[in-house]
């Protein structure tokens, strides 16, 4: 069975075909690339994966639940990081993974074991009793990561999880991605437009221009069919070709 | 719905800017009350004395403390508390995260109308029992069976304020729009709340108005029963399972 698979997927606002027909599917364990430019389809196809946007056509499963009419089960089983969000600023980091777990129904006790571990994995731990207001952009996202492994899921959903992140605070989160793979078996779904990030964490992936599926499959052999020497002249051959 | 969620949203209301204005606004009401009800304005006494046939100070002071501290304050903690729910997090960025667990939009949105009400519930009963002692103490005739009972019935209309704002909420998805509606629509209904009162042929509609039904035990000061604290209470807990079961069935259409 496949981790996720999409099979003709297709979402209509109006007259904008925001995702159009797109297949493609993730194998269990993998860090699978999902890319394109902004507004090329990525964050609609996640959303719908998670059950937040209802496809309007084709369909989509995850570890083999239906996104529309088993969306909870699959948000149980999967962690989410959006492209752009925002944490109660009135909380602090531990209350705020607390009431993340709480949405799991985790038992307080095994709750405050995983949040003290994710704390620690994430070097937050001098900071978890701090307002989430006064966090900088790397700690967001790191609290941000962390809540979206509270339940340790068995796949991830990360959309542009490395904008506005500096150099090293993109190392570590690659690192941590690589790590969850490699020890945890879990399944990351690796969505962004930064494609050297794709290239240096990703054996596969599926490209996508104007909600359109213009490439799907290994990077080297994707590379090599379009005779690109980089993920850049790779997306650049496939958006050429799709226009 | 799970309780612990609630219990740790409503911690989090508690500790929000906002609730600390709204009880610091109840509590001005209930340090002040009892100053107004020792010398009211004389337009006041002689407008009482007309509805109530009274010049118990007791009476008196439970009218002031209802409709002009209490129906105001629900008012605008209703408002306060609940109606910018959802908006404020799909502005901010928060609801991308918080949907993308495990618990359906309705469930959310039921979740954190309970845990406002929740909140409510908490300022307005320790405003009460902060209040009442020194009531008790200032007032001569304070009879505290009538004052809870009244408390307990109006609890339920402060109840009805959160929910319909939050209902707003949902409905117009416009912070600043949704807030205005809910305080002119609660203000009209506080506003007529007495209207059965000074004239009776107002009194069989009025009936359905939520904040007359939170009022109502002050109908009843001199034969108060149990059916007149428990009747009001059971229409208002109906009436506000409506309202959210409404905002529940929007919130299930809306995408985020």
């Amino acid at each position: 069975m496949h981790a996720i698979e999409i099979d003709r997927l297709t979402r209509v606002y109006g007259s904008v075909r925001a995702v159009d027909g797109v297949s493609f599917h993730v194998e269990p364990g993998e860090i699978f690339g999902f890319m394109g430019h902004n507004g090329a389809g990525k964050t609609t196809t996640l959303r719908m994966l998670l059950g937040l946007t209802r496809p309007t056509s084709g369909s989509a499963r995850v570890l083999g639940h239906d996104v529309v009419h088993e969306s909870l089960e699959v948000r149980r089983q999967c962690g989410f990081l959006p492209a752009s969000y925002a944490l109660p600023a009135h909380m602090t980091a531990r209350q705020f993974l607390h009431y993340v777990a709480a949405m799991f129904d985790l038992d307080p006790g095994v709750a405050e074991t995983r949040i003290q571990s994710l704390l620690q994995l994430f070097g937050l731990e001098a900071a978890a009793d701090r307002k989430l207001g006064g966090f900088s952009t790397g700690m967001t996202q790191k609290v941000g990561l962390a809540q979206a492994l509270i339940n340790e899921p068995r796949i991830l959903l990360l959309d542009e999880p490395t904008s506005g992140l500096d150099p090293l605070g993109r190392y570590e989160l690659l690192e941590h991605l690589r790590r969850l793979s490699s020890e945890r078996g879990v399944t990351v779904l690796f969505s962004s437009h930064i494609l050297s990030d794709i290239e240096t964490l990703c054996q596969r992936v599926a490209a996508l221009h104007q909600g359109k599926l213009v490439a799907f499959g290994p990077v080297e052999a994707l590379k090599s069919e379009h005779r690109s020497a980089n993920m850049d002249e790779l997306y650049l051959s496939l958006a050429r070709r799709a226009a | 719905m799970k309780a612990r969620f609630l219990w740790l949203d409503m911690r989090a209301t508690l500790g929000e800017r906002k609730t600390w204005l709204a009880a610091g606004m109840m509590l001005y009401a209930a340090i002040s009350m009892p100053f107004v009800a020792a010398k009211p304005p004389e337009h006041v006494l002689s407008a009482l004395k007309g509805w109530f046939s009274t010049s118990d100070p007791f009476i008196l002071f439970l009218f002031i403390w209802t409709d002009l501290a209490m129906n105001k304050c629900i008012l605008v903690l209703g408002v306060v508390l609940a109606s910018s729910l959802l908006i404020r997090e799909r502005e901010t960025g928060q609801l991308a995260v918080l949907l993308s667990k495990p618990i359906s939009p309705a469930a959310y949105f039921l979740a954190r109308t309970l845990s406002a009400c929740a909140v409510m519930g908490v300022l307005y009963i320790g405003t009460h029992l902060a209040a009442a002692p020194f009531v008790a103490r200032s007032l001569p005739g304070f009879r505290a069976g009538l004052f809870f009972a009244s408390m307990a019935v109006h609890l339920f209309a402060a109840f009805f304020a959160v929910c319909f704002s939050a209902l707003m909420a949902v409905l117009i998805q416009r912070r600043a729009l949704a807030g205005f509606v809910s305080l002119m629509v609660l203000s009209l209904l506080v506003g007529m709340a007495f209207i059965g009162f000074y004239n009776p042929a107002w009194n069989g509609i009025s009936q359905l108005n939520p904040l007359t039904q939170g009022i109502s035990v002050l109908g009843h000061v001199d034969d108060l029963r149990p059916g007149h604290v428990l009747t009001p209470i059971a229409l208002l807990l109906g009436m506000n399972a409506a309202v959210l079961a409404l905002g529940a069935l929007r919130v299930r259409h809306l995408e985020m």
